[in-house]
């Protein structure tokens, strides 16, 4: 669940103008080759496109989704047309079940030596024979320095402020928000068992009162001081470098839940072979590189990372290290026992 | 052998076919796709498994036992909170636009015109753009708060911004123009001069109004509440950007049927339910709108 | 006739201002007085723009005076609104409520007061029977005709028997047969009830058929008021005569007076014969002569008639008479309606025929005027 802002629609009208201007840019090139790209919003730096048009010829089109299961519901209502799309890792679990997965043979690519194996995450595609990690991040909490009493550490300091009066908000998503009420607790996010759902549901509903909102659109808010602190994906980081002095993004200190997107082929892709070229041409770590800077989060390319500048690479809010990652966990697909977190997700937001 | 009705029917027939074609595909196809995926079993990742399920009803309505689905009241309240933000949008809405109209339809004709406009130029703005507008206007820091702050009128800012106010307001203010139009339809056919003959045959402004206006409008008022009442009972983007999300409007729960908990019979049989609602509301209001018909015709 | 005594309506200096769209100043009223007896059938009659209609809707309250006085059975009426006054209007559209039955809107004066049911329901039949519509309580308006409407609005405004009944041109929309059937009804109507009627119409038939009094209005002011008679035969002034059925004004100036009989030379010449009575020499004046106070032979003693000679123009049979247009020696035109079918009358109307009109001396009418 990677893209900041991502039911914005104001990014929305921003997004759309991207698609244009990527279709202008690679209409200079004279072949009629094409590569249409399903995304995140706001997940890919536009100049990768430019350059990967001006390289190849290929014109590239970009359409946007603001969550995995937008995107997997469009593809089995029938979307088609799409070559590379970017699921989560437990999506890609899932779309490889449903069988919608080309296989790519990425890993036998010599650029594929840049990925660290450690970001084959997929159960699916322990090889990368079919998908390539394309970015990674965090969840945590990012917050307005002058409006809170001293540096938020934890969800214990982010919910301490909460009750001194101050306004804070949660995303409106019902795995990462329970999720937080696991980890607060010791569990694992992809726990099934009632119990431990039943725990995180209590310990959210009891501090229900104290969220002024669950929301996407928070960003605005905690820049202007409207909202002390967020519930926030790492992508915040792109406005703490505008205003460091204001503004942070933190890890709790209780854990995070971490997310990776994998670049996919569609098995309906119709330009599978563009779709190759394209996943190659990411993986050179200078382009991989230009994606990351931009886009302030994680890259699974190695020789990606070395490239960044030294206060990104650095960071331990977007880089940490292994103490931190090991504190970390990924979503995975829960298959029917989703519905455990929807019930308890509903009641969270019905309550008073 | 075709009779002389028989050839006209078919003539009508073939005439309405067009209509028949389009209200079939674009209408009666989609509802029968969800009427059937509302009895069918939740596939694993979306979509359906091909079994009959009436527990996704059941859930919801109370025959669930608990084993495939858990019966909860959370839905039921869900839903009867929806009812209630639906009813209560309806009612500002009207006090809003009621005397509204009347003062438009006294203006000269320019001034009207201007008004109409005026009312009608949010529909060439987008529905979230004009939100968050208000949002801006309402948070903390926003103009609001800050023009009360600068005139020394409060000390702190208001909390307005993720509050039942935000979340009326913004109702109204995205509803009014659907409220006023029949209104001012009606308003504007109402004839002055049956106000003349009420208060020469010795009627005051109350009576005059209870007597002769509001019967007269009724008509417009129940259009406009009808209007106002089917889009309310499924809006969920007020509540989520005004009022933060934080409490679940029956549109959000099925949208999130649809996407986070991949339930789609789930959804299909939400939506049933508030479908069947809203078709009970019209049929009240048709039924009533046709014996009025009725009584008009029995001359 | 009471009205000098015990006046329902009593209206002094009455002015009234407005303002067009185009922002002229109109004087609607322009100080008028009228007073309404008890049982008395006034009628406002004017061209319209005349002022009748803002003088009825000063009584009902709809229009407030800029000055002068409004007396109501004797009460100071300016600031009482319409429906605390005790007239009901009878309006040119009727304004039936379409929601209501024909019962509910006949009922309505007495249901506003909280007149119980039963009572109502029992003087409703009775209005409704008055108007000949009994028995239809249970209709809507919009299922009747507008003869029926006609009626039922009528039933309405005298369900509680107001002290004044005020008439907006109510005929104006129906047919002729009906417009005369009605004007009979409602004199009858307004006798066997007792009350008041102040009657609007530009229909000066109307006006003679059905009032009591006629009130001429013209430009704000009252050019006259009088029996319908009156009116008709010496009308008071030149605008009066014009309006008020057919007629030949013609200017002169009094020459000579002698016997009894003055002469007068019209505008174009025409010698006029008058009696003297009460002229001098000199003074300009209007005479006033109806078409039917012709006659083509001299039906007595000359000496009391006066003539005029002239040419027929054109003759016209209008069903027993005949309308005859003659161009005098001079020049002016006199319009005359005669009753003589006789072959040799006949000859006498061919147009191009001279012709000498007689009329009888006392039927004149003069009219004071500049010349």
């Amino acid at each position: 669940m990677p893209a900041p802002y991502h039911r914005n629609a104001l990014r929305h009208l921003a997004r759309g103008a991207l698609a244009v201007s990527a279709l202008l840019a690679s209409a200079a090139g004279q072949a009629a080759e094409e590569l249409h790209l399903y995304n995140w919003g706001d997940y890919i730096n536009p100049q990768v496109l430019s350059r990967f048009t001006e390289q190849t010829g290929i014109k590239v089109s970009l359409d946007t989704y603001g969550s995995n299961e937008e995107m997997l519901a469009k593809l089995q209502a029938g979307a088609s047309g799409y070559d590379i799309v970017f699921p989560s890792v437990h999506m890609q679990d899932s779309m490889a079940a449903l069988g919608l997965l080309e296989k790519t043979s990425i890993d036998r690519s010599p650029a594929f030596a840049n990925i660290d194996p450690s970001f084959l995450r997929a159960k699916s595609d322990p090889k990368g024979e079919y998908c390539m990690p394309y970015a990674w991040g965090t969840v945590g909490i990012f917050y307005n320095k002058t409006k809170v009493s001293k540096p938020i550490e934890s969800w214990a300091d982010f919910f301490a402020e909460a009750k001194a009066g101050k306004k804070v908000i949660m995303l409106d998503d019902m795995r990462e928000t329970l999720g937080v009420g696991l980890i607060v607790n010791g569990k694992s996010v992809d726990s099934t068992d009632l119990a431990d759902i039943k725990q995180a549901e209590s310990w959210l509903l009891e501090r229900k009162p104290l969220v002024s909102a669950f929301t996407y659109e928070s960003v605005p808010m905690v820049q202007s001081g409207d909202v002390a602190a967020a519930h926030y994906f790492v992508g915040a980081m792109m406005y703490v470098k505008q205003d460091p002095e204001h503004l942070a993004y933190v890890i709790p200190k209780e854990g995070a839940t971490l997310y990776q997107e994998d670049m996919c082929v569609l098995k309906s892709a119709p330009n599978k072979a563009n779709a190759k070229r394209f996943m190659e041409f990411f993986l050179q770590p200078e382009i991989a590189a230009l994606n990351t800077e931009q886009q302030m989060n994680g890259t699974p390319n190695k020789e990606a990372l070395k490239l960044l500048p030294a206060e990104l690479r650095d960071n331990p809010e977007v880089n940490p290290g292994p103490e931190v990652m090991a504190k970390l966990q990924i979503f995975h697909d829960l298959g029917k026992d989703l519905k455990k977190y929807d019930r308890a997700w509903t009641r969270v937001r019905t309550a008073n | 052998m075709l009779t002389a009705e028989n050839r006209a029917r078919w003539r009508l027939a073939g005439l309405l076919s067009p209509a028949t074609l389009i209200i079939g595909l674009f209408f009666v196809v989609p509802l029968a796709i969800m009427a059937l995926y509302s009895l069918l079993e939740p596939g694993m990742y979306g979509g359906v498994e091909w079994t009959f399920y009436p527990d996704n009803f059941g859930r919801i309505l109370g025959w669930a036992d608990g084993s495939n689905e858990e019966f909860d009241v959370v839905y039921l309240q869900i839903l009867l909170r929806s009812f209630k933000l639906a009813a209560i949008t309806v009612l500002l809405t009207l006090l809003v636009c009621y005397p509204a109209a009347f003062w438009v339809s006294r203006q000269p004709e320019r001034l009207r015109n201007f008004c109409l406009f005026l009312i009608t130029l949010p529909f060439f703005t987008s529905l979230i753009v004009r939100l968050y507008a208000w949002v801006l206007i309402l948070r903390p820091t926003g103009f609001l708060n800050a023009s009360l702050q600068g005139l020394g009128l409060i000390d702190a800012p208001l909390d307005l911004i993720y509050t039942e106010g935000a979340v009326l307001l913004g109702m109204t203010y995205i509803f009014v123009p659907f409220m006023f139009l029949p209104i001012y339809a009606s308003v504007e056919k109402l004839d002055r001069r049956l106000l003349e003959a009420s208060a020469d045959l010795g009627a005051g402004r109350w009576q005059s109004f209870w007597r002769v206006i509001f019967p007269l409008t009724l008509p417009g008022i129940a259009a406009g509440s009808i209007i106002v009442f089917i889009p309310s009972l499924g809006n969920f983007i007020v509540p989520s950007l005004l009022g933060g999300a934080r409490v679940l409007m029956i549109g959000n729960l099925v949208e999130q049927q649809f996407l986070a908990a991949r339930n789609w019979p789930f959804g299909a049989a939400l939506a049933m339910l508030i479908m069947a609602a809203v078709l009970l509301f019209l049929l009240l209001y048709v039924r009533w709108q046709g014996r009025a018909a009725l009584k008009e015709a029995a001359r | 006739m009471s009205h000098a005594n015990n006046p329902v309506v009593e209206i002094r200096a009455a002015v009234k201002h407005y303002r067009t769209p185009e922002g002229h100043a109109v004087r609607a009223l322009d100080g008028v007085d009228l007073s309404v007896g008890a049982n008395e059938f006034v009628t406002l009659l004017g061209p319209s723009g005349c002022g009748k209609t803002t003088l009825l809707r000063t009584i009902s309250g709809f229009e407030s005076l800029d000055s002068g006085e409004l007396l109501i059975q004797g009460v100071a009426m300016n600031q009482v609104p319409p429906n605390r006054r005790p007239v009901h209007t009878v309006f040119q559209s009727y304004a039936l409520f379409p929601h209501l039955s024909i019962g509910d809107n006949v009922g309505y004066a007495l249901d506003v007061r909280g007149v119980a049911r039963a009572e109502r329901r029992q003087r409703v039949g009775a209005a409704l029977e008055l108007v000949g519509m009994g028995g239809l309580e249970k209709r809507k308006p919009g299922q009747l005709s507008g003869g029926q409407q006609q009626r039922v609005a009528l039933a309405r405004a005298i369900v509680d028997r107001p002290a004044l009944l005020l008439l907006d041109e109510p005929l104006s929309a129906l047919d002729r047969q009906l417009r005369q059937a009605m004007q009979r009804e409602l004199k009858n109507l307004q006798h066997e009830l007792g009350i008041a009627f102040v009657f609007v119409t530009h229909d000066q038939e109307e006006a003679l058929t059905m009032s009591d009094r006629i009130v001429v209005l013209n430009g704000g002011h009252v050019q006259q008021v009088g029996a319908p008679q009156d009116i008709y035969d010496r009308p008071a002034n030149a605008f009066v005569a014009g309006f008020i059925g057919e007629s030949n004004l013609l200017r002169a100036r009094v020459e000579s007076c002698a016997d009894g009989v003055a002469t007068l030379v019209g505008e174009q010449g025409d010698p006029l014969r008058l009696p003297s009575a009460g002229l001098q020499v000199g003074q300009p004046l209007h005479i006033l002569l109806r078409p039917e106070q012709f006659h083509l032979d001299c039906p007595g003693d000359p000496a009391a008639h006066g003539a005029l000679d002239g040419v027929v123009e054109q003759t016209v049979f209008i069903g027993k008479d005949f309308e005859v247009s003659l161009l005098s020696a001079t020049g002016s035109r006199i319009k005359a309606v005669v009753r003589d079918a006789s072959r040799q009358a006949l000859q006498r109307l061919h147009p191009g025929s001279s012709l000498r009109l007689w009329y009888a001396l006392d039927a004149a009418h003069l009219i004071a005027g500049e010349a």
